[in-house]
């Protein structure tokens, strides 16, 4: 019984000592586990929205015939898969289409495409935007824009689409003063020319205020 | 006799000078403190970090926010560190470190400002738990 004991003072001196080792080289380690790994980055993300007031005599905050809207990702997209009707083979593309501000119940309102086109089979792939504020349609009904001006260009790198709100009909636009920032969520649809999509990828405005 | 005598306290001053040199190296190498030791341990990942996903909130071409998800469970209670990096492998911004709470895990504050588009990769480390 003895001899045991000796043996265990021995380990805890040699513990000890180890632990003046530990201080005389300032490194404790105290976990056996350390990893690092390099990752993918996402290629292929919706990088921005924004929105414009509509020149003039706008009510900032208020949706109207006139505002702007602004959507860009971060690669030269298929244009089929926005509109199936468009081709690769023109980088500007343009039509006329319906979006709705759509009265969000209890949550924000949001914006989104609600008309079709006889060019865009299937739909417009864009997804839908929560406007950060349930305070932009103040009615039941949704605002619509079904002449709204929905233009694409596709540079080397990126894709911008540009819209001008028009023919405003239906709803109750109010006007917002404070809210949160608009976020933008692509439709899973909508493809990159290397076939990628947005994953779970989001785009948000620097407005807390939008139109 | 008095020539002689003051030839040879001169000789005897300049070895004296020359002996100096020797116990100078000396005294610069003593250290200050004397304990030195060394140890050897191996470490492992707590899991395959190359199987996380990354996901952002770009505000208008700026990363402001990314989730990060299929963190290994045997990583919870660790420390999670991240910074992206453009194409000459230059950091960009980063976040954390963060502990570690499940699979999926939000890092909403980052240094430093990361354009989306340049942003090329990320590199990932988790120390413990």
């Amino acid at each position: 019984m003895r001899r045991p004991a000796t043996a265990v003072f021995a380990a805890a001196g040699a513990v000890l000592l180890m632990t003046g080792a530990a201080w005389a080289s300032g490194i404790t380690l105290s976990s056996k586990h350390l990893g690092a790994s390099a990752l993918s980055t996402p290629a292929m993300a919706p990088v921005w929205i924004s929105f414009t007031n509509k020149s003039g005599n706008g009510t900032l905050g208020k949706v109207q015939t006139g505002d702007g809207v602004t959507f860009a990702w971060s690669q030269p997209i298929d244009e089929t898969t926005l509109c199936s009707g468009w081709s690769n083979a023109s980088s500007s593309q343009s039509l006329s289409l319906q979006w709705s501000v759509v009265n969000g119940g209890s949550g924000d309102d949001t914006l989104q495409v609600t008309g079709s086109s006889s060019t865009c089979v299937g739909g417009f792939h864009i997804g839908t935007v929560d406007l950060g504020s349930a305070g932009y349609d103040t009615s039941t009904t949704a605002i619509d824009f079904p002449t709204t001006t929905t233009a694409l260009s596709v540079s080397a790198t990126s894709t911008t689409l540009t819209l001008t709100l028009g023919g405003q009909i239906h709803g109750t636009a109010g006007t917002v003063t404070s809210g949160n920032p608009a976020v933008w969520t692509p439709d899973a649809a909508l493809k990159d020319r290397s076939g990628r999509n947005c994953g779970s990828n989001l785009a948000q405005s620097s407005t807390t205020v939008q139109f | 006799m008095r020539k002689g005598v003051v030839i040879a306290a001169v000789a005897g001053l300049s070895v004296a000078v020359l002996g100096w040199p020797g116990s100078a190296a000396a005294t610069t190498v003593t250290p200050a403190p004397n304990k030195v030791s060394g140890a050897f341990t191996t470490v492992s990942a707590c899991g395959t970090l190359s199987g996380v996903g990354i996901a952002w909130t770009v505000t208008a071409n700026v990363v402001t926010s990314l989730v990060l998800t299929s963190i290994p469970s045997a990583c919870v209670g660790g420390s999670l560190s991240l910074t992206l990096v453009d194409a000459s492998n230059a950091s960009l911004a980063s976040a954390g470190p963060i502990a570690v709470t499940g699979a999926t895990q939000t890092l909403s504050s980052l240094s430093g400002s990361a354009t989306a588009t340049s942003v090329t990769g990320a590199y990932v480390s988790v120390i413990g738990p």
